[in-house]
């Protein structure tokens, strides 16, 4: 059996499906109703009952009432569209401008349907929103509301066919009541919050621990400020000397200090009495003994001032207080030089003593790889698992938000599931005439392909000729043609009944539809097209073999020996034998003159005249076919012989009692 | 005063339906797919409800589809057939007292 055409959807055929979209016949609760399980809405029920609100009990318990309060619905939303906690960890709302945007939409969205669904009022918005969403999704409302004029007349269509529609409702509810059970929130979220624990504890562990980086770190610092300390080497040992000399003078300073306080006043007298000395001494010019005696004099006496005890050690102490001054000196103008960089790799040495402490207390280098390890990938799982979250809402937010719309379209494709069904039976029966329809000009063509051997021939009635310029009727007819037949004979001799098929497919589409064979682009179409069927192959071959043998028969070929031989020798030949035989029956039914030939020859049976009538050329062809009919009367295997003898022209004794012996 | 007497006894008769319908629910009796075909097939014909008629229709028409009711329908139509009888009996009597009072008049 033919498959069924795959029905493409038109506009035409969209609107026409949508026409033919059955108005929902079911009672407003038939659908839906109280959910397996669902015992929220059995409580709600029973309480309106012992409330004597009958009538409420019994529209919740068909399902009409949504058993979820607003608030609970909200509570809900925040459950699965918030991430945000309270202090004492309860779901809040939503901190994050997405979820904040997702949970304020969705609450806008879930009340429109609750509106919808307990009061049967359509928002304007929930239309325009089914109207965009069905033009984008489903391509048979498209047709449909896009043949509409205006965006309000959409709107318009769009809340009469929910209105209507039962099953919109139903489904409305009842995926209201799956979607905004009060449960659990996102599955993912439970990963997300244990692997940021996860982080975390990894993280705090690697950080009481120095990483192995960091002294690295430390070490090349203190090789960085040891260099240049290196680079001020020469200073270094001169503000080294120097703090050497200092701290050696250190210990002395206090007692020169004190001595030069000691004795400060009795060098200032000396120093006094020395200097009037001098001045007694300068004036002391003359070259005289005394005078020489008074310079010795002054002089002991300078010096014996000098060589007190009081004067030296003050002058002692002098000297060294002078040299710590400059030695103090000297360290201030090297210091803040090198001080810092003396300083730099003090600090740098103590931070490298306390991180290798650090390391060799913590963990060994292995087990901070493993553990930094770790926290890669926690860190990698904790962003999928965030990502997995963030899907999840984003689903969640698309359900709760798509009520309408996947009510909708389980509506749409509801009712056009039976519609379509409808479309398709429909569709299938169009097929079915269509295939008839195809094989009856199939059947057609077929019966045209045989007139490839024929030619037009013109009967111009028993005045022949000569009545053709006197405007005679004359009558066209197709009639096998020697030549062609006998092309054709060869070829299914040679090629067999397939042979014959193909060569006869090669003919072009332009001759078959010539005036010759006179076929139609339909017919020509419907031929090439059941080729295609293999049945049909053999079922044509078959037919036309029979009809070219007939027809090569009927236009005056002989099956001679060789030719008769062949045939009868294979299944083949026998088989195109019988149908040629039977084909030729019907032939001479329908050729009176034939008959009226046979007529002739059987009156003329037994007389002198019989075998000079039979050779005439126009009862040679008759000759032949009831070469043909012997055959049929006495089996295919007396008929090679009989064919065979019929076919020379000694055989005419014996076909006529062959002829005789059949008609008999 | 007819139509109340109806609509009153419509009323205690989808009362007592609901009682059952919930006492089936709960106990797990009905599927709540069922219960649910139930009550709104109850909403729809309590519309159609308009005399005495209609209402033994309604009753007919619930204890033949749904077993749950079965029982109690077939119980309070005993009722009902008794209070008929009652009531004919107390028209008899008083038709009688009338005939009596009449003749005594004449």
């Amino acid at each position: 059996m033919a498959a069924t055409p795959d029905i493409q959807i038109s506009r035409q055929a969209a609107r026409g499906i949508a026409e033919m979209m059955p108005r929902p016949d079911v009672t407003p609760t038939m659908i839906g109703g109280m959910a397996a399980g669902d015992r929220a809405v059995f409580e709600d029920a029973r309480k309106a009952f012992a409330s004597g609100q009958v009538e409420q009990a019994l529209h919740t318990i068909a399902g009409d009432i949504i058993p979820y309060s607003q608030q609970d619905t909200e509570r809900t939303i925040i459950t699965k569209l918030s991430t945000a906690r309270d202090a004492d960890g309860r779901k809040a709302n939503p901190t994050d401008a997405r979820e904040i945007t997702r949970v304020n939409t969705a609450g806008t969205e879930v009340e429109r349907v609750r509106q919808f669904a307990e009061q049967g009022i359509v928002d304007p918005v929930m239309a325009d929103e089914l109207v965009n969403y069905m033009r984008t999704n489903n391509p048979i409302m498209r047709e449909v509301l896009d043949s509409l004029p205006t965006a309000a007349a959409r709107r318009a269509y769009m809340e009469r066919y929910i209105r209507e529609s039962q099953t919109f409702k139903a489904e409305a509810m009842q995926l209201f009541k799956d979607r905004l059970a009060p449960g659990d929130g996102p599955k993912s979220e439970v990963d997300v919050i244990r692997l940021r624990q996860q982080v975390a504890d990894l993280t705090a562990e690697l950080a009481l621990v120095t990483p192995r980086g960091d002294l690295d770190r430390a070490r090349r610092a203190l090789d960085r400020a040891q260099a240049a300390k290196v680079a001020r080497a020469v200073e270094q040992s001169q503000l080294e000397a120097t703090q050497r000399q200092l701290t050696n003078l250190e210990s002395q300073i206090g007692s020169t200090d004190a001595s030069l306080a000691r004795y400060d006043a009795e060098h200032t007298r000396i120093e006094a009495e020395i200097t009037n000395r001098n001045s007694d001494l300068a004036l002391i010019t003359g070259a005289d003994p005394a005078d020489e005696a008074n310079r010795i004099r002054i002089r002991r006496e300078i010096n014996s001032l000098q060589s007190n005890r009081a004067y030296v050690e003050w002058d002692r102490a002098r000297g060294i207080r002078d040299n710590y001054d400059n030695l103090q000196t000297r360290v201030a103008a090297l210091a803040p030089t090198l001080n810092p960089l003396n300083e730099a790799v003090a600090r740098r040495e103590a931070e490298v003593k306390r991180l290798e402490e650090q390391v060799n207390q913590g963990l060994s280098p292995q087990d901070r790889l493993k553990k930094e390890s770790e926290l890669r990938v926690a860190q990698q799982n904790l962003a999928d698992a965030q990502d997995r979250l963030e899907a999840e809402m984003i689903s969640m937010h698309r359900n709760i938000t798509h009520i309408a719309q996947d009510a909708m379209t389980t509506a749409i494709n509801g009712s056009l599931e039976d519609a379509k069904g409808k479309y398709l039976e429909k569709a299938r029966e169009q097929a079915g005439k269509d295939k008839t329809e195809k094989d009856r000009v199939a059947l057609l063509a077929q019966d045209k392909l045989a007139n490839i051997w024929k030619r037009r021939d013109r009967d111009y009635g028993r005045f022949g000729l000569g009545r053709r310029w006197l405007g005679a009727t004359t009558l066209t007819t197709l009639r096998p043609d020697l030549n062609r037949t006998t092309r054709r004979m060869n070829v299914l001799m040679t090629g067999g009944k397939d042979g014959l098929l193909r060569d006869i497919e090669a003919v072009p589409d332009t001759e078959l539809m010539g005036r010759g064979v006179g076929m139609t682009q339909a017919e020509v179409t419907a031929f090439r097209d059941k080729l295609k069927d293999s049945q049909f192959r053999s079922d044509l071959s078959n037919r036309l073999s029979g009809e070219l043998a007939t027809d090569y028969l009927l236009s005056g070929g002989n099956f001679n020996q060789g030719v008769v031989r062949a045939m009868a020798g294979s299944p083949l030949g026998v088989e195109l034998i019988r149908s040629g035989i039977s084909k030729a029956e019907q032939v001479l039914s329908l050729y009176p003159d034939l008959q009226a030939d046979l007529a002739h020859i059987r009156s003329l049976e037994g007389t002198n005249h019989f075998m000079a009538e039979l050779s005439r050329s126009r009862f040679a062809r008759i000759a032949s076919i009831l070469a043909a009919v012997g055959i049929l009367a006495i089996g295919p295997v007396t008929a090679v012989h009989a064919a065979a003898i019929g076919a020379t022209t000694v055989g005419s004794p014996l076909l006529k009692h062959l002829f005789l012996s059949k008609l008999a | 005063m007819q139509n109340q007497l109806v609509e009153a006894k419509r009323d205690l008769i989808i009362h007592k339906i609901t009682g059952i319908l919930l006492d089936a629910l709960q106990n797990d009796d009905l599927e709540p797919e069922d219960g649910a075909i139930i009550a709104g097939y109850l909403l729809e014909r309590k519309k159609q409800i308009t005399d005495e008629k209609s209402l033994n229709q309604f009753m007919n028409e619930v204890a033949e589809k749904l077993d749950i009711f079965r029982g109690f329908i077939n119980l309070q139509k005993e009722k009902d057939s008794q209070n008929s009888l009652d009531n004919q009996k107390l028209e008899d009597i008083k038709s009688q007292l009338v005939e009596l009072a009449r003749t005594q008049s004449n």
